[in-house]
């Protein structure tokens, strides 16, 4: 069975003289229905990391590979069309459309992937979702007549309406107090287990590091950043 | 596919006062040329169909376009009349099919013209009753289902002329028409006519009239002078405003016929050669001109084609500064939602997807601008039927 | 985005042009009866020896109808509007036909060539206010009493039918009545008129008179009357102006009239029916020949 995440040997850089950055992971693996966090101080890389994990961004060197397949050597294309199959995505500020209904905004992904849209089965899994989150009453509403946390709940069953094998979280507990976010954090956890999913999460929440069952810090040494993260290898 | 254009949807209805003035200015920008197209082509077709009803006109030499307008449309005009003589003479040239017609008359206070023609007219124009019958007496009239509809009139009502010259006495006063027949619907200015025949013209223009016979008139006061053969009547004698089937026998010419006034005479010369010889016989003639309707319609649209020209270049303008800031508003758009097309294409939105979803969006707007464009140019188009024949 | 707009303009652009049906521009023909349609019988007759047969001949003027005064209903009329043809004497016999709602095209009048050469009369006339004086037209319309005035009045009607039903050659039928009226001419030349001076009882002979060179004088007298006292009287006063043996009659007079103006004053009263309407027996031709047979008899 191939990793769901397979890194190894990458190097990527961005930027000129003092604002130069510098990311380098020799090696990173992460098994299929595993949940890791990967933590680290700001700007050591933890988003970057993802975005290379998922195809966003491409490597300078070294190799990516979700699901056993080496995205760094896939067309665009075929990239977007991973992750719109692959990957769900929890983003920092949750990324909502302002113009879509909360309904609307969890079937995105199944409206712009290539295939059947939002068919019947997906919209009941949509509402599936939303009544496990405890947003099934706030539906027909758009962002703006959200709450913060409603939101976070729309973007969590947008990740997941795909069946996505991969679940990504950037900072998934930015902006709430503690107790929230162990709620949020059990919920994506829970949801992606029921669904057999492999999450990665980037957090500076050491609150909720240890919920995850391996820990992957970027915060050591960034020149010399061999470590596998704890227990997510095999 | 479906997916961009539900988005597509869903973000134009998120800012509806953005789509609508986006579809307005488009609407406008296609409206005007469309329109004034539409409505210009109309106007022209209408023309030309009716001009190409008749092939020559023969009347008083002046404006071709008094006379064109005058035989076509029944519009009073200035021109002077033409004498019954030019009918009279048509009618003897094998060939041609003459047909005089005198329109100088409305009746219901200017509502309807008045023409006055043979039955001939009728045949030609292929105008029949749908209900009653055509006129068979002086003062009789069949009426144009527009007209009939307008007026409230059927077959059994009536309608009294109207008097030119409503201050002076001496002038012929108004005439009651019965309706006795309304023509089937043509389409063309027929349908608001009230159509007599020639004699009954005569009579409105008091060139005819009825009154008991003279012998029998015994009120001294009426009688001015009598002898053998004369009666001389006081003006007071009063004539006949309502033509019935018992006094219509009564009604006299006085003077010769040849002399009476025509407005102009419609002519169908059967082949070049009737034409050539009807236009040279007219040609001959001091007082009288024979035109082609056609001709003076082209001169006519070769007048509004410029206006079209004018409004076109307008138009150009105008489409080409709303397609302008349609490109500014979607450059701008872009921007805007720069973030939104990000996160689109990190959740794996095809690069496709987005542009098609911006084509949609546009599309969107630029169909529903056309069909308002659309609905609108329609509707201009209905409000310049009646237009027209008000200014026909 | 271009295209789209193109196709949209053209959609309404379409729109726009296709309402704008174009009507013909060759005139409606009008569904006309194949009839010929007379407003005398006079001219009826001339149409029915013309016709042959092949053309139907209507003369709808009632039987008991002065074609003079009569007025067609609306029906009637109707009638002759729709007829191919309407053939009319023409010279003011017919008043309504003036004045009638008939397509002018269709309508021969069988005196027109001969406008100039007809005869006033005197009728009366009015004036309103002043508007000056005008006389009702007073033009003989007996016409067809002159048989060579005849003859041209069928040739009008002849050349009028020929032109309204095509195909039809009514040559040898014009050419036998031509004959016909010829032999009619003949008999009255041989009726020995000339120079005579003739009364008559309405003014119906003038044509004839000019022809065949004799005088005639009106004595008004209604053949219908038997007041014997004032048709003596009458005729008296005329025969003093100017002596005369024969007086003509529209129809026969009462018999004790008659036989008074020949005992008392020597005049002759002959029977001369102008045949203003279809005769109970015969037809035009047999009428003009018993009429000359008859003046022939009395000028003996």
């Amino acid at each position: 069975m191939p990793a769901a995440v397979k890194i190894e040997g990458l190097r990527f850089t961005r930027g000129e003289g003092p604002d130069r950055f510098e990311l380098r992971v020799p090696s990173l693996r992460i098994d299929p229905g595993r949940h890791t966090a990967i933590v680290g101080p700001s700007g050591c890389g933890k988003t970057t990391l993802l975005r290379l994990a998922t195809g966003i961004l491409l490597p300078d060197a070294g190799s990516c590979e979700i699901d056993g397949v080496r995205v760094d050597r896939q067309s665009d294309r075929d990239r977007r069309g991973m992750r719109a199959r692959k990957v769900g995505m929890v983003f920092q500020q949750f990324a909502l459309l302002d113009y879509l209904s909360a309904l609307d905004n969890i079937l995105l992904p199944a409206r712009i992937a290539p295939g059947p849209g939002a068919t019947a089965e997906v919209r009941r899994r949509a509402r599936d979702l939303a009544r496990d989150c405890g947003i099934a009453g706030v539906l027909a509403r758009k962002p703006a007549k959200l709450s913060q946390g409603e939101r976070q709940r729309v973007a969590i069953c947008r990740a997941l309406v795909m069946r996505p094998m991969l679940i990504v979280c950037d900072e998934p507990t930015g902006n709430l107090d503690a107790r929230r976010s162990g709620e949020v954090i059990d919920l994506i956890l829970s949801e992606a287990r029921a669904v057999d999913a492999t999450v990665v999460a980037v957090t500076h929440d050491t609150g909720i590091v240890g919920r995850f069952e391996g820990v992957f810090d970027l915060s050591a040494a960034p020149a010399d950043r061999a470590r596998v993260a704890v227990g997510a290898t095999a | 596919m479906t997916g961009s254009a539900y988005l597509a949807l869903r973000y134009a209805l998120h800012h509806p006062l953005r789509t609508g003035v986006l579809a307005a200015c488009v609407a406008v920008a296609l409206a005007l040329p469309a329109g004034s197209r539409a409505i210009l082509e109309r106007f022209e077709s209408s023309l030309y169909a009716r001009a190409r009803t008749v092939p020559l006109v023969v009347g008083a030499k002046g404006s071709r376009f008094d006379l064109a307008f005058s035989a076509l449309y029944f519009r009073a005009t200035d021109l002077a009349p033409t004498p019954y003589r030019e009918y009279a003479e048509l009618l003897d040239e094998p060939s041609v099919r003459a047909i005089p017609v005198h329109a100088r008359f409305t009746a219901s206070g200017g509502d309807v013209p008045v023409v006055a023609t043979s039955i001939e007219y009728l045949e030609t124009r292929g105008l029949a009753p749908d209900e009653g019958r055509v006129f068979a007496r002086v003062g009789e009239a069949v009426i144009g289902s527009r007209a009939a509809e307008r007026l409230g009139l059927g077959v059994g009502g009536w309608v009294f002329s109207d008097q030119r010259e409503l201050y002076d006495i001496t002038s012929p006063p108004s005439v009651k028409l019965d309706i006795v027949g309304v023509l089937g619907e043509t389409g063309t200015p027929d349908d608001d006519a009230l159509i007599v025949d020639l004699e009954t013209a005569w009579v409105l223009e008091g060139i005819a009239h009825g009154h008991d016979e003279a012998e029998e008139i015994e009120r001294a006061d009426l009688v001015i002078g009598r002898s053998e053969e004369h009666v001389a009547l006081s003006g007071a004698v009063v004539t006949y405003q309502e033509i019935t089937d018992e006094n219509a026998a009564s009604f006299h010419l006085h003077g010769p016929r040849d002399n009476l006034p025509l407005s102009s005479i419609l002519v169908y010369p059967a082949d070049d050669k009737a034409r050539t010889i009807v236009r040279t016989r007219v040609d001959a003639s001091a007082a009288a001109q024979a035109i082609v309707p056609t001709r003076v319609i082209d001169d006519l649209i070769a007048f509004l084609l410029r206006i079209r020209a004018l409004i076109d270049a307008l138009s150009a303008i105008l489409l080409l500064s709303t397609l302008t800031l349609i490109g500014c508003i979607g450059v701008l758009s872009y921007r805007v939602r720069a973030a939104e097309i990000r996160t689109l294409g990190e959740i794996g939105c095809a690069r496709g997807t987005v542009g098609l979803m911006f084509a949609f969006e546009a599309g969107g707007v630029l169909a529903v601008a056309g069909a308002v464009a659309g609905v609108v140019t329609l509707a201009a188009l209905g409000l310049a039927e009646p237009l027209m024949r008000a200014g026909l | 985005m271009r295209l789209r707009l193109l196709a949209l303009a053209c959609c309404v652009w379409l729109v726009g042009c296709s309402e704008s049906g174009e009507r013909a521009a060759t005139p409606t023909e009008p569904e006309l009866e194949r009839a010929v349609y007379a407003t005398a019988y006079p001219v009826a007759y001339f149409a029915e020896r013309i016709s042959g047969g092949t053309v139907p001949v209507r003369l709808t003027v009632p039987e008991d109808a002065d074609p003079v005064s009569w007025q067609p209903s609306a029906a009637e009329i109707a009638a002759f509007q729709g007829a191919r043809l309407v053939v009319t004497n023409g010279a003011g016999f017919e008043g309504w036909v003036g004045s009638a709602p008939l397509a002018r095209s269709r309508i021969v009048e069988s005196t027109r060539a001969f406008e100039d050469e007809l005869l006033t009369i005197e009728t009366a006339t009015h004036s309103h206010g002043p508007g000056g004086e005008h006389t009702h037209e007073g033009i003989d319309p007996h016409t067809w009493m002159d048989p060579v005035q005849a003859q041209r009045q069928a040739r009008a009607i002849a050349s009028a039918m020929g032109e309204a039903f095509e195909g039809e050659d009514f040559d040898a039928n014009l050419a036998a009545l031509i004959e016909d009226l010829a032999s009619l001419d003949r008999g009255f030349r041989d009726a020995g008129l000339e120079g005579l001076s003739l009364l008559a009882n309405h003014g119906t002979y003038n044509y004839l008179a000019r022809r065949y060179g004799f005088e005639v004088r009106t004595v008004d007298l209604d053949p219908g009357s038997e007041d014997v006292v004032a048709a003596v009287e009458a005729v008296r006063g005329a025969i003093d102006e100017s002596p005369a043996l024969i007086m003509l009659w529209e129809a026969a007079p009462a018999e004790i009239v008659a036989s008074a103006l020949e005992r008392e004053l020597g005049v002759r009263s002959v029977v001369m029916s102008p045949g203003e309407r279809r005769p109970g027996s015969g037809d035009y031709l047999a009428l003009m020949r018993e009429n000359i047979l008859r003046l022939a008899e009395a000028g003996r």
